[in-house]
């Protein structure tokens, strides 16, 4: 383009160089043509107004008359004595003398004959002649008998005079015809140069016809050229299906194309010479318009021209507003710029848009819901199996007969299965929302394989399966990593092969497989061997799938969720690793895990947490609590633990006992007849009782601050939130008594216990969800419950409100909330509104303290 | 023939009407001019003769011009040829002039014109002899116009004028 463009350059200002060129040839041509042209004229001008009398004839006359007056002498000397009379022939005499003095007269003085006369040839005879004449003048004019006597002698010397006469006039000829030819050579070499010179012009015209003849083509093939290219232009631009508006630099409209026409509704010539801030721009964005025009001229910032496609409103003819999508350029002409904007009428497009997010939000809502109800389920199940397993160890402890332990073995076994199960499909659900966490701490890989292979080698045993493991290569155990999930990995596998293999041997082989660069943990690998049913090649890909089952029958047989390896991939791909198989069908298989793992040195093992539990067996210790299944459950839980424990009903048993006996530990609860937590506690620490210095654990479903607060200022150390777990009971005893566990707000946080589990289980943001949820519907509906004027359809609706939200507060933890609700329905249920009304405030009560914990809770 | 037939006619026609040759005056010097053909003044045998005087007498042209054949600017007088032909009463188309030597040309009628040319018997307020182209001499002025510097003109300058004739 550039190249073209200084070609195109060149050939100007070289066709302007040869314009020049031969319009000046020309020009000169013309000129001197002009001036050879007037010579010729000029010389023709000459000729026409002859300067010259005819000369030939002069001259010529002058030997005639010579000869005449030589003739009047001779006839008057022949008629001597003849009859004639003498003065008439004197006087024709004389009249010849004159006309002949005349003519040579004429040769003496006329201008005509001033260069023959500088001529020697012809001045001589001349001065001959006018000598001859002058002499014979006085004769002449003298008397007749004078001339009568003379007259001899004057034709003697006028007969003398011929020869001078005859050369004077052959001389005058010679002379003149000499001018003559000369005057005609140089018209003759006048014309030449004319003819030449006209030739030259004629060529140079020629080549100039030529040249223009040229440039008359080439202009006309551009003019060709650029006639096509304008109708391919305008083809292209009345076939366009975007808008294409040409303006100038005011907004005016220039060109506007058939697209444009249909999709604004104006005809071209309609629109052509308008502002296309009034034609196409919705009114309320026209000040913007005009401003950016108003810029644009000033030479300002240009915001939207070439700056690629812009969304934009648009009005159409009618008034109708609908999105367009705009790209402007802006070009410059001769005579300023004009801006080109092409336009797309994207209304359909924007609706798709539209219903295609709203689609995916539909989608995306829908999965959340399953994500949401899988999360609910499984939380909602493991529960209550908790509770059931909890149970069940409990049971154990109760010195069943050998048949029972057996049953509460298997109701065990099942209850872990279930759980495994569940903790599965929770384990899924959070991992496909992404929520998967992986923890980090140091463990021993030895540690781990040895309690995998034990927990494995009875179920292998039973298939008939040998299992062991062992470090192929050096063994380097101690890795921070996340062992429970490394420990989920390991198991799927192992489970996986005992399944696929029968009177087989299973082989775990951990190796350290790549050294790792500078900066980057080493590679180990974790083979499960086994010599079972083998997976055929085009299967492999496939059994990392979520509900793949190898063979749906054999599957149902083995037992499982067919989720096991999907589960597997999900967490090694969540900890940076690969995991695949190599099998053959009949000889078994070899699947791999290869983790990049930290290594850490053996002395950060956190041992010292493990001793101070152990250390914390055999505990004295006092339990203040006065409702007697709390008390009982409170106390199975630290029988279990190897603890000695007092119980008190109410705070002023739990100060007599203090009183007496020194505990290692006191658990108060606050609600309590007859004296509160907090004023026994103040006892204790009032008094000079044994136990007066012994820490103090607040229990109580009270977790807010102030009241958090107000435990500690009645001289409580710690607190724990009800209802109570064996594991947070456990870990408050050992900070209690460890004294790293002071009374505060993190701590009371933690000890909510099932909340922090549920929010552990759904993840934060389904459970803020849950608990605004939650919130929300107890708030509507325990507002509600202090009004009595309830219909009998009311009280119905009142009945199954308060059956959900009390399972609902069940599953929160807030069990005296859960109780009240469960009175509320039952009372409901009866119609009994007296006591519905005795219920109100105890509901609300219930319901304030729970509220804040969710709340609490849901901040954190 | 036909010439010599109309001769005859117009010589017998001058022959019969006496009447009006008495309008041109009879010359008493020299005839230096004597005018035939085609006219309808006679004051002899078929022609007007003239003298010095009679020309000197009709209104005279004097103009300044150089010529071909004289030295310098000459101031010519005369009669204008055309007064002259109004004083003959001419009826023909060519006036045929003979100068003393027998040269001779023509001059259309209809190419005279006031002034131009003039029958001119003085030079320099001198009459002019034989021997200076006189005593007559047709005379045009040369300098004022260019159509009068042509060799037609140039031939119809006829001195040493002795006779014209009229003809048809």
């Amino acid at each position: 383009m550039r190249k073209r463009g200084s070609f195109l350059g060149h050939f100007r200002r070289y066709s302007l160089w040869l314009s020049w060129a031969a319009g000046f040839s020309v020009l000169l041509c013309f000129v001197v043509l002009v001036f050879l042209t007037s010579r010729v004229i000029l010389g023709l001008e000459q000729q026409r107004t002859a300067s010259s009398d005819n000369v030939q004839w002069t001259l010529t006359q002058v030997e005639v008359e010579h000869l005449a007056f030589l003739n009047a002498l001779e006839q008057h000397l022949h008629a001597e004595g003849g009859p004639v009379p003498v003065p008439q022939d004197l006087t024709k005499v004389r009249r010849q003398f004159d006309v002949f003095y005349s003519r040579v007269d004429t040769l003496s003085r006329a201008q005509l004959y001033e260069p023959l006369r500088q001529t020697s040839d012809f001045g001589r005879p001349l001065a001959k002649v006018t000598g001859f004449l002058d002499q014979a003048v006085p004769l002449i004019d003298g008397p007749d008998q004078g001339l009568q006597n003379g007259i001899v002698e004057l034709w003697q010397e006028a007969h003398a005079l011929r020869s001078q006469v005859r050369l004077l006039s052959l001389h005058g000829l010679a002379y003149f015809a000499g001018q003559s030819d000369l005057q005609r050579a140089e018209t003759t070499a006048t014309l030449t140069r004319l003819a030449i010179l006209s030739i030259g012009l004629l060529v140079v015209l020629a080549l100039a016809s030529i040249y223009l003849i040229y440039i008359n083509r080439i202009t006309q093939r551009r003019g060709d050229d650029l006639v096509k290219a304008n109708q391919r232009m305008n083809t292209i631009l009345s076939t366009s299906h975007d808008a294409v508006i040409v303006s100038d630099e005011s907004g005016k409209v220039i060109e506007f194309n058939r697209a444009a026409e249909s999709i604004f509704g104006y005809g071209a010539d309609e629109a052509k010479g308008r502002s296309i801030g009034d034609l196409i721009v919705p009114p309320e964005l026209r000040d913007l318009h005009a401003a950016g025009i108003k810029r644009m001229r000033h030479g300002g910032e240009r915001r939207v021209v070439g700056h690629g496609r812009v969304q934009l409103q648009g009005m159409r003819k009618n008034g109708d507003v609908f999105p367009v999508e705009l790209a402007l350029q802006s070009a410059p002409l001769a005579n300023g710029e004009i801006i080109i904007g092409f336009l797309r009428d994207i209304s359909e497009t924007v609706a798709a848009q539209e219903e295609l997010i709203a689609a995916r939000d539909k989608a995306l809502a829908g999965e959340r819901a399953k994500s949401d109800f899988l999360k609910v389920m499984s939380h909602e199940i493991r529960t209550p199996l908790n509770g059931l397993l909890g149970n069940l160890s409990l049971l154990k402890n109760l010195n069943p007969s050998r048949q029972q332990v057996q049953i509460i073995q298997n109701m065990d076994l099942s209850g872990q299965l279930l759980l495994t199960h569940v903790d599965t499909v929770l384990d899924i659900a959070r991992f496909e929302a992404g929520k998967l966490s992986v923890q980090r701490e140091p463990i021993d890989l030895g540690v781990l394989m040895q309690e995998l292979v034990d927990s494995q080698s009875g179920n292998a045993a039973q298939r008939g399966n040998s299992i062991e493991w062992q470090w192929s290569g050096p063994a380097r155990p101690w890795v921070a990593t996340d062992a429970q999930r490394l420990r989920q990995i390991l198991l799927n596998l192992v489970g996986n092969a005992i399944k696929f293999c029968e009177n087989g041997r299973i082989s775990l082989e951990v190796e350290v497989a790549e050294e790792s660069a500078p900066g980057q943990h080493p590679v180990y690998e974790f083979r499960i061997v086994d010599t079972g049913v083998g997976i055929a090649e085009e299967h492999q890909d496939e059994i990392f799938e979520d509900f793949h089952t190898h063979d749906p029958s054999f599957e149902r047989s083995a037992g499982g969720t067919g989720l096991g390896l999907g589960i597997a991939r999900r967490f090694t791909q969540a900890m940076g690793g690969e995991i695949g198989v190599e099998s053959s069908v009949g000889e078994g298989s070899v699947f791999w895990v290869r983790l990049p793992l930290e290594v850490v040195d053996a002395a950060r093992r956190p041992s010292a947490h493990e001793a101070q539990l152990s250390d914390l067996q055999c505990l004295d210790l006092l339990v203040v609590e006065d409702n007697d299944i709390n008390l009982a459950v409170i106390r199975k839980m630290l029988e279990i633990d190897g603890h000695k424990v007092t119980t008190a009903k109410n705070g002023k048993e739990g100060v007599d006992a203090a009183y007496g006996h020194r505990f290692d530990a006191i658990l108060m609860d606050v609600s309590m007849p007859v004296m509160d937590g907090p004023t026994a506690a103040r006892h204790i620490r009032a008094g000079e009782g044994r136990s007066v210095d012994v820490p103090i654990l607040a229990v109580s479903a009270n977790v807010l601050p102030e009241a958090v607060q107000g435990f500690r200022d009645a001289g409580m150390t710690a607190f724990v939130g009800k209802p109570l777990a064996l594991s947070t009971l456990r870990k408050a005893l050992a900070a209690l008594l460890g004294g790293k566990h002071p009374v505060g707000e993190g701590s009371a946080r933690e000890m909510h216990e099932p909340l922090n589990a549920m929010r552990e289980d759904l993840g934060p943001d389904a459970f803020d969800r849950f608990a605004e949820r939650f919130v929300a519907e107890a708030d509507a509906m325990l507002g509600d419950l202090g009004r009595s004027d309830w219909a009998e359809g009311d009280l119905d609706t009142l009945a199954s409100q308060s059956h959900r939200l009390a399972g609902s507060a069940a599953m929160y933890g807030f069990l005296e909330l859960r109780d009240v609700l469960v009175n509320i329905e039952m009372a409901a249920k009866d119609n009994d509104r007296e006591v519905l009304a005795s219920l109100a405030g105890a509901a609300s009560t219930a319901w304030e303290d729970a509220r804040a914990t969710v709340l609490r809770a849901r901040q954190a | 023939m036909l010439r010599f037939l109309m001769f005859l006619g117009l010589s017998l026609g001058v022959l019969v009407g006496p009447a009006v040759a008495d309008e041109v005056p009879r010359p008493e010097g020299e005839v230096l001019l004597t005018v035939s053909g085609e006219i309808a003044n006679t004051n002899a045998e078929g022609a007007a003769q003239f003298d010095m005087d009679m020309l000197m007498a009709m209104p005279a042209t004097r103009f300044r011009t150089t010529t071909l054949w004289t030295e310098g600017v000459k101031t010519f007088k005369g009669v204008s040829l055309i007064e002259l032909l109004e004083v003959v009463g001419v009826n023909g188309k060519t006036l045929r002039a003979t100068a003393l030597n027998d040269y001779s040309i023509e001059i259309p009628v209809d190419s005279i014109q006031a002034g131009a040319p003039i029958v001119a018997y003085e030079m320099d307020g001198e009459t002019m002899s034989r021997r200076q182209k006189g005593p007559l001499w047709i005379v045009y002025p040369y300098d004022s116009d260019e159509d009068f510097r042509t060799e037609v003109i140039y031939s119809r300058s006829i001195w040493q004028l002795d006779r014209i004739e009229i003809v048809k």
